[in-house]
């Protein structure tokens, strides 16, 4: 698995493969490392790294995880996820937001100029007798709102278009 | 895998409302459950207690390894027949462990009526079977039921012959059985411990005939007791029909567990193949996803953050029939292969759904149905588009489906959506749905005004012309009609999913699903004829 993580600012992309004995082989820069990590009765984690030993304190949230040794202090390493923009790279194709079904308008939520984050529910619409709430994609300024309440549009029709806020 | 990223507002009014709405139903649910398992009248807990016997709860209590989950199979069956006064329709079913095997388990309830059996005991008993045969599961049999209801004998006739046919398939497969046999096993009844494997009986309260004293005198003339004609010495000493002699309850029980002990392990067809890990989302959260009206869509992936590992799920075809939501997710380690609602089936998503069923049969990979589905779309730029072929090879390609299916109800199941999506007919290893769910052909508003249109032609043909009053009232009636048969327990109540099931509990429900659907082994996947 290809992986990228931040540490100190400093970028690092390597090559994860998982071994059938819980070891894995980390491929970085042309260079192999084998690596293994075991929990230790106390709570710590002995990490193997190339045949030498470290005994270290993890502790992870969502995106990132801290190791701290007693040797090296506390290190955050963030993870950076490859594939969280694939597909979006069409020019606004995160911006038109398009009807799932065909339908009827029954709320609008938002105006024209308004910002809006992501995940705010911004028209509602009704199609074949299920009520559908569209929220924004992402962080920005609605640019258009395309059909009032009460107005039918078709399959895939873009309903409000958003702008960078 | 990927995270799901939640869009929820926690602290949103709807989410509130919808959190308010479905924790009230989800209360009311397990509150028919308590009472269908527990409350039972004063005479009738008397009259089991005067014949030395125990309560069927009690019974299992004694049998299953304490500490283990047992999974319920349908509860709440005949819960709105019979004017609601047939307990899970006088039966027990389920799936548990014993000696440390999963087991399959049918326990009589002689609670009510001597738990005599209704037209619905027997499908009760079949499904239970069923998806013993499916699933290559042990059956444990604690009998002690008053055998046919008199007054529900044509209903009991057919089906009843079932049980006993699936319990020969049983066999046939290699599939072991064993029956306790507590209290009189009557009639067809009898064939149960016969049939087993194994049979145990206890002294003084079991009995086994085909004809039962009061038969026997009114055909023959002669006067038997119970005991004398069919009890645990004439059985277990001279005809051979029941195998281990027990002096209690308990005891048979012990010899039960015994006799299990030794079963030759399961071979498994799939393994977990990840450590389990706890949704990263909190499943209480369900209650504020799902409102309580189905016409409210939601998305389901928010659902499948909150029953799958870690929340980790990686979505097929993101960009394509979005309407149907399809990917990899983990369950309590196990792989599964994940379709969900999203809205109406369109040809694209029907297309979709059928490359990945496939998808998953050529990497055998269990499939998850999460239904919440309005139908295929209609209307002629659709039945162009050919949205009917393109559903046929939906159903083509989950039929043919050799994984284990599995198939949760979210919110609604109307129309041939439900078909698609693995309804009760397309033999899902198990199939839940939630106490929030709406079901049938159509939904209740479209079937009463279709319904009344063609009954207030019908009135004018006849030379009477109904009025405005009248027209509501007949709509009116047949709203509250559809309304009724659409409700989760009218459909749990006829046996059409395999229970009603808490949202929180739909993961642990999986868990022991996938694991029970693992005795059996995976087919090759091949199909019928693919309308292109």
């Amino acid at each position: 698995m290809r992986r990228r993580y931040l540490i100190d600012g400093q970028t690092h992309d390597v090559v994860v493969t998982r071994g059938t004995d819980g070891a894995v082989q980390i491929a970085r820069a042309g260079r192999r490392i084998s690596a293994r990590a075991e929990p230790l009765p106390d709570g710590r984690h002995r990490l193997t790294i190339d045949g030498r030993e470290h005994a270290v304190w993890i502790a992870s949230s969502a995106d990132s995880v801290f190791v701290h040794s007693n040797a090296t202090g506390a290190a955050e390493i963030e993870t950076v996820d490859l594939t969280a923009a694939a597909g979006h790279a069409r020019a606004g194709a995160a911006d038109a937001l398009t009807a799932p079904m065909p339908g009827t308008v029954i709320a609008v939520h938002v105006a024209v100029g308004d910002a809006v984050v992501a995940g705010q529910p911004l028209i509602v619409i009704e199609s074949m007798k299920l009520e559908t709430t569209l929220i924004a994609p992402r962080d920005g300024r609605v640019r258009a709102v395309h059909f009032g309440v009460g107005s039918s549009f078709g399959l895939k029709a873009v309903l409000v278009t958003l702008a960078d806020a | 895998m990927k995270r799901i990223e939640s869009r929820i507002d926690t602290s949103s009014e709807a989410f509130r409302r919808n959190h308010e709405a479905m924790s009230a139903i989800v209360a009311k649910f397990r509150e028919r459950m308590e009472i269908t398992r527990h409350q039972r009248p004063a005479h009738e807990i008397k009259r089991v207690r005067n014949q030395g016997k125990l309560l069927v709860r009690e019974r299992l209590d004694l049998l299953l390894d304490p500490g283990t989950p047992f999974l319920e199979l349908s509860a709440l069956a005949a819960c709105e027949d019979y004017d609601g006064e047939v307990p899970g329709a006088n039966v027990v079913t389920g799936l548990g462990v014993v000696s440390g095997r999963e087991v399959l388990i049918h326990a009589d309830d002689s609670s009510v009526k001597g738990g005599v059996w209704y037209t619905l005991t027997p499908r009760k008993l079949v499904r239970m079977l069923d998806i013993a045969l499916e699933n290559r599961l042990p059956v444990l049999h604690l009998c002690d039921s008053g055998g046919a209801f008199l007054e529900e004998l044509s209903g009991v006739y057919i089906e009843g012959g079932r049980v006993f046919r699936n319990q020969c398939l049983l066999s046939k497969a290699g599939v072991p059985q064993v029956a306790m046999v507590f209290g009189h096993c009557t009639a067809g009844g009898a064939y149960i411990p016969a049939l087993c494997d194994y049979s145990i009986i206890v002294r003084g309260t079991g009995g086994v005939f085909l004809g039962g004293p009061p038969l026997v005198k009114a055909a023959t003339g002669e006067e038997h007791t119970a005991d004398e004609i069919g009890g645990c010495d004439l059985h277990t000493q001279v005809s051979g029909t029941v195998d281990y002699p027990a002096d209690s309850e308990a005891q048979a029980i012990e010899i039960c567990r015994e006799i299990v002990a030794q079963f030759k392990p399961a071979v498994r067809s799939f393994l977990p193949e990840r450590d389990p890990e706890p949704p990263y989302y909190d499943p209480d959260e369900i209650h504020g996803i799902v409102s309580p009206d189905h016409k409210v869509l939601f998305d389901q992936r928010e659902i499948i953050a909150r029953i799958v590992d870690g929340s980790r799920f990686h979505e097929y075809q993101p960009a394509y029939g979005t309407t149907l939501v399809c990917g990899y997710a983990y369950v309590w380690g196990y792989r599964v292969g994940i379709l969900a609602n999203n809205g109406v089936l369109f040809s694209d998503s029907s297309k979709k759904a059928a490359h990945f069923i496939s998808l998953c049969n050529q990497n055998r990979t269990p499939l998850l149905f999460l239904q919440n589905t309005t139908g295929y779309m209609i209307g002629r730029n659709y039945e162009m588009e050919g949205i009917t072929k393109d559903g046929a090879k939906m159903l083509m390609a989950q039929a043919g489906s050799a994984v284990p299916k599995f198939t949760v109800i979210t919110s609604a199941a109307f129309g041939a959506g439900y078909y698609g999506m693995c309804g009760r007919a397309w033999d899902p290893r198990f199939i839940w749905a939630w106490p929030n769910v709406h079901m049938g052909v159509m939904g209740p508003e479209q079937a009463a005004n279709t319904l009344a249109d063609v009954k207030i032609a019908q009135l004018r043909r006849n030379g009477h012309a109904p009025d405005e009053t009248e027209m509501t009232q007949l709509r009116r009636r047949v709203y509250e009609k559809a309304e009724r048969e659409s409700n989760a327990y009218f459909a749990t109540s006829r046996l059409w999913d395999d229970g009603l099931l808490a949202p929180t509990d739909t993961r642990n429900a999986l868990g022991m699903a996938l694991s029970a659907a693992a005795h059996a082994p995976i087919a090759d996947p091949h199909y019928g004829i693919f309308r292109f």
